[in-house]
């Protein structure tokens, strides 16, 4: 497990720069969101999920949540069609407050290809980003 | 440090379907610098949060009645009036970008100081409270919202220069949000127009009050905001964005519209009657039908589309639940019959 200030990134799990993580089994990938990720947004009160049999593509927006005050869209981080949706989701929101990496997964993708689980960062990789991204974050709000 | 320079474009008055196809394209693109855009509504219209239901938050009748017309926007909150005495504007820039925190909160407070500057410039004492809403005296006069997507940070608020406060209230479905909540908007909001004279203070146009919000929005920023317009491709995109906002199962059932396999618009005589569906193993799995009615007939339709839900797409099944619903109701249909209406339905699930 690889700790960024107060963040985990769990060495089993892969990683986009959108506050996404992947933990691919066989041909089907599960996906949520990072602690990190989580902990931007706080307070997530409506969860819009794909539809089961939705294919979808790399990147393209596929689900949404609403915290407090914002929306924010979630992109795949693989190509394929939605097999399963977590829709304890739909009434218990929060759930991806209070523990991303378990009970707060948000679908399931049957993956086209492996070949893009590549495009993925590790933990490790994961960690060197994210740390340069608080970094920066601090700076900006410092002015 | 060196200031950034953004993009700032003012469209002035819109519709608010096609404002947000422009924010779409602007969202969308990759190469587009940051960008801050003034506008008004056109005509009275209400926004209505991502999340939100229609049917919850709104006197739908009374819409009709008025027609006064709301459109889901893309990102969360409530419902909200714009008219053209409020100025409105949108801020779209890279997640990734050199100003603008990526922490939500932070990111408000930076963003809508801009807004916090120009009251103060104008004499009000104005202060950002509940994350995103502006006050003045304990009263809101600034709505923002926001959301992460395509890589950008995209936010946009309005500022009542005036706000017709009693048209607004009549509006809101008064049953599903309670009395209290309604009726105390008198004592939770307010107006540019009124806090000026409150304090002695003549009104202010919307032309007159756009400088201070600009220059409100550049110190806060600590960037230049350079005049610019649109290119012809985005307006060319922005146009085709904007669909999706005109649409009613979008506006109206945001859960069909991820699903619909079936989308028609049936003229019958003067009236329209549209239809938007989604037909899965000769089942009608989800249906919307709406028309340009009389405001008690519009009602009437959403409930009918209730009742087409889950029954086969076959002209006899249809034709059983749509006479069995107005025979039920004991509706008189002068605008439209029984029959126009199955033959709509039955041509847009079976095309």
């Amino acid at each position: 497990m690889v700790v960024v200030e107060d963040f985990v990134f769990p060495d089993e799990l892969l990683y986009t720069t959108k506050h996404v993580w992947v933990k691919v089994e066989d041909k089907t990938a599960i996906v949520g969101v990072t602690s990190l990720g989580q902990s931007l947004a706080k307070g997530i009160v409506h969860v819009d999920l794909p539809v089961v049999g939705q294919k979808v593509r790399r990147n393209e927006v596929v689900a949404s949540f609403e915290t407090i005050k914002a929306v924010v869209r979630i992109p795949s981080p693989l190509t394929g069609k939605i097999v399963e949706v977590n829709e304890r989701l739909l009434d218990n929101p929060e759930t991806i407050n209070k523990d991303p990496y378990g009970e707060g997964w948000l679908f399931k993708i049957s993956l086209r290809s492996k070949s893009e689980v590549r495009k993925l960062l590790t933990a490790k990789k994961a960690s060197t980003y994210f740390k340069k991204f608080l970094k920066k974050e601090r700076e900006k709000y410092a002015g | 440090m060196l200031v950034e320079e953004w993009r700032f474009i003012d469209l002035d008055l819109i519709q608010l379907e096609k404002l947000h196809g422009i924010e779409e394209v602007l969202a969308k693109s990759r190469r587009v610098k940051p960008t801050i855009l003034f506008w008004r509504a056109n005509k009275p219209v209400l926004t209505l949060g991502y999340f939100a239901r229609a049917e919850d938050k709104l006197n739908l009748e009374k819409c009709w009645k008025l027609s006064i017309w709301f459109v889901r926007r893309l990102t969360g909150g409530s419902v909200g009036p714009l008219n053209p005495n409020i100025l409105s504007y949108s801020l779209i820039v890279n997640e990734d970008n050199n100003v603008i925190p990526e922490k939500i909160e932070e990111s408000y407070q930076m963003i809508c100081d801009g807004i916090v500057k120009a009251l103060k410039k104008i004499g009000l004492n104005a202060y950002l409270t509940r994350i995103s809403d502006v006050e003045v005296e304990g009263r809101k006069v600034s709505g923002n919202a926001q959301t992460r997507v395509w890589g950008k940070i995209l936010q946009h608020g309005f500022i009542y220069l005036e706000l017709d406060l009693e048209t607004f209230k009549s509006l809101l479905n008064v049953e599903k949000l309670g009395e209290k909540k309604v009726y105390s908007l008198d004592e939770r909001v307010t107006w540019v127009n009124r806090e000026l004279k409150k304090v002695g203070k003549k009104p202010l146009t919307i032309n007159e009050f756009k400088p201070y919000l600009k220059k409100g929005f550049e110190e806060a920023l600590n960037v230049k905001l350079r005049d610019d317009s649109l290119t012809s491709l985005e307006e060319k995109k922005a146009e085709k964005y904007a669909e999706k906002f005109f649409m009613d199962d979008w506006n109206l059932k945001p859960e069909l519209f991820k699903t619909a396999n079936k989308r028609m618009v049936c003229k019958v005589g003067e009236k329209t009657i549209k239809i938007s569906a989604f037909i899965q193993n000769k089942k009608i799995k989800d249906i919307l039908v709406t028309g340009n009615f009389n405001p008690k007939l519009n009602k009437e339709f959403l409930a009918l589309s209730q009742k087409l839900k889950g029954i086969l797409a076959e002209k006899n099944v249809i034709f059983s639940v749509i006479d069995g619903f107005f025979r039920e109701k004991k509706l008189s249909l002068d605008e439209i019959d029984v029959e126009e209406i199955v033959n709509a339905v039955v041509k847009a699930v079976k095309t």
